[in-house]
């Protein structure tokens, strides 16, 4: 799998509490980061408003959206 | 009040088409880059909207979607930039439905840089509805 280096800025309280969660799961920071990550875009992705809108918009134009994946 | 794509937004618009209509999953992305994107419709002079409406809102993130690249395949990239403008549009009470082979033409010219965004804004304005249903007068 690719992997994408981030340098990720956090508020020096929030760094500390995110530390403390890892050292008492036992796992490292960024595993914890990217668990997180992967809850709010599974939230987001489970947003029925959202996802409702979403799937109008592709529905209406997926040829238009295909389309475009081929021109050169 | 204009409501705008949010960076969290956008990335869910990009898993959940690239899930929807693509056979890979792997992609590279530039969170910063879209951020950088997204914010253009924001945009003010002086308290005023730099762009005026919906449309040039949304061909203003559109054309820097293209121009920013925050994905890293080029057709993928235009697909996305599309889809975000499309998505703005919605939110927003518009729907945009270009012809055939328009937008592909629009976006070639965006990309080429052939395009300003009142050229593009007006361009989306003569085939979007709005929510009332009322329709902007087609191309004469």
């Amino acid at each position: 799998m690719k992997v994408k280096s981030m340098t990720l800025r956090l508020p020096r309280e929030q760094a500390e509490d995110l530390e403390m969660i890892a050292t008492v799961d036992g796992r490292p920071m960024s595993e914890e980061i990217r668990e997180a990550l992967m809850t709010h875009v599974e939230r987001r992705r489970s947003d029925p408003e959202f996802q409702a809108r979403l799937r109008g918009v592709l529905e209406e134009n997926r040829d238009a959206l295909k389309r475009l994946g081929g021109t050169a | 009040m204009t409501k705008h794509v949010s960076v969290e937004e956008w990335v869910s618009l990009v898993f959940g088409y690239i899930e929807d209509l693509t056979p890979s999953g792997l992609m590279e992305m530039d969170a910063t880059a879209a951020a950088r994107a997204l914010a253009v419709p924001r945009a003010t002079v002086g308290g005023v909207d730099l762009y005026a409406d919906a449309h040039e809102k949304a061909a203003s993130v559109l054309m820097e979607m293209l121009h920013q690249r925050p994905l890293a395949d080029v057709a993928q990239n235009r697909q996305v930039a599309a889809l975000t403008a499309l998505f703005f549009l919605s939110q927003n009470g518009h729907a945009w439905r270009p012809a055939q082979d328009e937008l592909p033409y629009w976006v070639a010219e965006a990309e080429a840089g052939r395009l300003s965004v009142r050229t593009l804004g007006l361009g989306i304005a003569q085939h979007c509805s709005c929510a009332s249903g009322s329709a902007s007068p087609g191309p004469g």
